[in-house]
């Protein structure tokens, strides 16, 4: 027994560090279960209590109808509470409570809906001002360069059209023909480092004088 | 007896203690006094737990020592004992001798046969002492 209460003591002082705020000794607690009964009560015979017949009788009908009333009251309770979160009126009442806070939050989001389309609408605005000013941008760019284009295909077609002048057609083909054979080209020559044409056969006999690379490059493409 | 002390961890009388959806609660006394002064809590505690436990709220309260007045001071929380009821919290004969005095409840029927054995005891000894005294 003693080891028991040391054991308890040592751990109870081991285990509770806020001893003092929240833990409370307890001085007196009831015998435990495994004490035998004390000697002194040994052989005492505990006295039944002395009812008669008629208090009996009398006690009996009370206790039922209090137990009844108790029963109806206990009822009525349950009813009163299930009531008050299921009743008629109660559930009105909070619908009639959620209806106002659905008006009052309808309200605030409609004024918040108002807000939002001004801003909306001034954003579009300037959006659609901005566009136009970049569609017209656009537009001016696309003109100078379908300018730019109509010029440069005019001045191929002048060009073209100055051309045209020195073709040969049905026309002139017989001209051209007599001016051909009158002036007749020979390619067939032979070029050294130097630039000189040789033509002919023989080579130790040029026929011509030096010539640069140019004029020679501009005659063999004509 | 044991001569030892035991401890207790100190919870606060008012309440927050565990409350389980299903379990059983009863309305009870809670002696709250110290040696030679009773003084008791009204409270709603889970069933099986002891007198002393942790309860789940405080309902009332009861001074059984009459004041200089000669009264004896009982307080209630209708509202909340009605409620705990309600919920189906048994409430203990002493509660009920209580309620039943307050008129919130019928009278205990424990009452009723305390008064006549009072009576019947006062008759009795009043009647001892004329023969005494004739």
């Amino acid at each position: 027994m003693q080891n028991l209460c040391k054991v308890e003591l040592l751990y109870g002082k081991l285990l509770c560090k806020t001893k003092a705020i929240n833990q409370q000794p307890v001085r007196y607690t009831r015998k435990p279960r495994w004490l035998p009964k004390a000697p002194t009560k040994m052989f005492r015979v505990p006295v039944r209590p002395q009812i008669s017949p008629d208090e009996n009788k009398e006690l009996f009908r009370l206790y039922t109808n209090y137990r009844t009333t108790m029963k109806s009251i206990q009822e009525q309770l349950e009813y009163e509470l299930e009531t008050s979160y299921t009743g008629q009126e109660v559930l009105q009442e909070i619908a009639n409570k959620e209806e106002v806070l659905w008006a009052k939050c309808m309200d605030v989001n409609d004024n918040w809906n108002a807000e939002v389309a001004t801003e909306r609408e001034q954003r579009l605005a300037k959006e659609r001002e901005d566009r136009r000013e970049e569609i017209l941008a656009q537009l001016i760019e696309k003109e100078e360069d379908k300018k730019k284009k109509l010029e440069a295909v005019e001045e191929i077609i002048r060009l073209e059209k100055e051309k045209s002048k020195t073709y040969i057609t049905v026309e002139n083909i017989d001209e051209a023909i007599e001016k051909a054979l009158d002036n007749v080209v020979d390619h067939k020559y032979a070029l050294d480092l130097a630039g000189n044409i040789f033509k002919g056969n023989d080579p130790n006999e040029p026929t011509t004088g030096t010539m640069s690379f140019q004029t020679l490059g501009v005659q063999s493409i004509n | 007896m044991r001569a030892y002390r035991l401890l207790k961890k100190l919870m606060p009388s008012s309440g927050g203690g565990d409350d389980f959806e299903k379990a059983k609660k009863s309305i009870r006394l809670a002696r709250y006094g110290c040696t030679n002064r009773p003084f008791y809590h009204i409270v709603v505690v889970l069933q099986r737990r002891d007198c002393r436990a942790h309860p789940i709220e405080q309902l009332g309260t009861y001074d059984p020592m009459e004041n200089h007045n000669g009264e004896k001071l009982v307080s209630f929380n209708l509202e909340r004992i009605k409620y705990w009821m309600a919920k189906k919290a048994r409430v203990t004969n002493p509660v009920a001798e209580l309620l039943g005095l307050s008129g919130f409840l019928p009278i205990h029927p424990h009452t009723y046969m305390t008064a006549w054995r009072n009576r019947q005891k006062i008759k009795t000894e009043s009647e001892q002492s004329e023969t005494a005294t004739n």
